[in-house]
């Protein structure tokens, strides 16, 4: 479980500490204030190895980095100043991993050349970079508990190239949860807990949400149809976003034993009255599975929903099982205040603005 | 109903709706309109209150952060007490009631215990020696004295009884505060005032 983090100069963030982590944390403040980039921090130090990482979430963005001549890698950086690079630290149990990323130049030709004609001088949008090295991509260097590793990623021609230490295993995993990515691998997910005989948990489930649903299956189509009672099975797309949303969530935890989930905007798609069976299957789900939650939300209603869905789980005993952070920048700095469960209580029934 | 917002940079926070109404009242007369008044719902909150407000958005631009509660039936407790929460919170501290902490980070602290310096009581014994002025306090004052048994919060009695006589009735000090039956003039608002124009 991660413990705390450390994010300096990431995206809009030039510097957070985020201490005190819980098994479930929910991030919320205004836009801009950088929760999602925390969300994105801590899944690319899960996936510490992987230098793809930050340029899917730039994908998850709509930054198209496969059609943009290395503009796109400078995004990730604190006010697209790669030389200062990114930090990010943590704690996970009680092992500590730090991470370095830093622009990737090419390195295979001393000179290059290149031919335009005399329009480039009438573009009055080029910068020094468009005369000078380009990024080519990003460099990572991490540390696990001292032992230091090195990876990269690169253009390579129309190819991308990456390097990553051959002395180096993973030992964590975590899934993002994206809109992008959901369909694409929900149908791999749903067939693993077909095959563990899982998948009526996940039915009954549904089933709060539109009682009508009585199983799940994939065609050879690779598409999830849904018997909702009705003369033949549908396709789990005609079934609503919502339906899709909480089958991905609780898909997502169930394949995920021992691992780490990120949820960025929670509640899209989600009517309030779904919302609440959403959490209180995450507070059920993320201790059996042992999952570890990070989620961003701006609505007041997914924060109602998750204060008092906490109340009706059956681990209410773990009382520091949940936290709430609203994140905000203060001058030069991001800040993350904690709530817990009581004090998001005690705000809530005052009715204090917390997004 | 609309979110509860930090939207002044002065803010003071009170025990309880009645005293929400009082100072509305009481900042109406008297030309103060850059207060924020936030109801902490009862002076056992005040600790836990104090700790979640300086979590909340806009508590960083706040300059002014104003603490009045009662005394009760000793004013070094209850001062001691909101000293031990403003310290839990890190949040500056005056040396002693009716004054302000240093500045600290922009922001200064003070402390008013009702009904006034170093006495016991409440909001209701400060209300009620402005009443006392009242060409039919002795009225009051006889129908309690008549009384077989004594009610055992006299001071709220007494207030009860006197909005009772007022037309239009109110039923609670708040609400006669902002009908006007308390002459917010009358010397024994002195030191209230004098805070909030040291502040």
């Amino acid at each position: 479980m991660f413990k705390e983090i450390s994010i300096n100069r990431f995206r809009s963030i030039n510097k957070i500490d985020v201490l005190n982590l819980k098994n479930i944390n929910l991030f919320v403040g205004s836009n801009n204030c950088g929760k999602t980039s925390i969300l994105e921090a801590i899944f690319i130090i899960t996936g510490v190895s992987n230098p793809k990482i930050p340029l899917t979430l730039n994908q998850f963005r709509d930054i198209d980095y496969l059609f943009d001549k290395g503009k796109n890698h400078k995004l990730i950086f604190y006010k697209m100043d790669y030389e200062s690079g990114i930090e990010i630290k943590a704690k996970i149990r009680n092992e500590i991993r730090e991470l370095k990323i830093g622009p990737y130049y090419e390195k295979e030709n001393n000179e290059t050349t290149s031919t335009f004609d005399e329009n480039f001088f009438k573009n009055p949008y080029f910068d020094t970079l468009s005369d000078n090295k380009n990024i080519n991509g990003l460099d990572y260097n991490f540390k696990i508990d001292k032992k230091k590793y090195k990876a990269a990623i690169y253009r390579k021609g129309i190819l991308f190239e990456e390097k990553r230490p051959i002395n180096y295993r993973e030992t964590i995993i975590g899934t993002y949860v994206n809109p992008k990515s959901i369909l694409k691998l929900l149908p791999e997910k749903l067939n693993n807990l077909i095959i563990k005989k899982k998948i009526f948990g996940i039915i009954n489930i549904l089933k709060k949400i539109d009682k009508n649903i009585e199983n799940i299956s994939i065609g050879t189509d690779n598409l999830i149809y849904c018997d909702a009672g009705l003369s033949e099975l549908v396709p789990i797309n005609v079934m609503g976003d919502g339906i899709i949303r909480l089958l991905s969530i609780i898909v997502t935890i169930a394949n995920q034993r021992n691992g780490f989930i990120f949820i960025d905007e929670i509640e899209n798609g989600l009517h309030h009255k779904t919302l609440k069976i959403l959490w209180r299957t995450i507070f059920d789900m993320s201790r059996e599975y042992n999952v570890q939650i990070f989620a961003t939300t701006h609505s007041y209603e997914c924060i109602k929903a998750f204060q008092e869905s906490f109340l009706f789980n059956k681990h209410q005993e773990e009382k520091d099982d949940i936290s709430l952070y609203r994140i905000a920048k203060k001058e030069k700095e991001h800040k993350a205040y904690s709530f817990t469960n009581e004090e998001l209580e005690e705000l809530l029934i005052d009715n204090w603005e917390l997004r | 109903m609309n979110k509860i917002e930090i939207e002044k940079i002065k803010i003071i926070a009170v025990e309880g709706k009645d005293e929400v109404n009082f100072f509305e009242a009481f900042f109406e007369k008297n030309d103060i309109n850059d207060f924020q008044i936030i109801n902490f719902g009862g002076k056992s909150k005040f600790k836990d209150k104090i700790k979640l407000l300086t979590k909340l958005d806009g508590f960083d631009e706040v300059t002014h952060f104003g603490l009045i509660r009662d005394a009760d039936e000793n004013y070094n407790s209850a001062f001691e007490s909101l000293i031990y929460s403003l310290k839990n919170s890190y949040l500056p501290y005056p040396k002693k009631g009716h004054s302000f902490s240093e500045e600290n980070n922009n922001l200064r602290v003070g402390i008013f215990i009702m009904p006034n310096k170093n006495k016991k009581g409440a909001l209701e014994n400060l209300c009620i020696e402005i009443i006392k002025e009242d060409k039919d306090f002795n009225c009051i004052k006889k129908f309690i004295d008549c009384l077989s048994e004594k009610p055992e919060k006299i001071e709220k009695s007494i207030i009860q009884i006197f909005l009772a006589t007022k037309n239009p009735i109110v039923n609670s000090l708040g609400l006669g505060a902002k009908k006007g039956f308390f002459d917010f003039q009358n010397e024994k608002m002195k030191e209230l005032l004098d805070f909030f124009e040291c502040f």
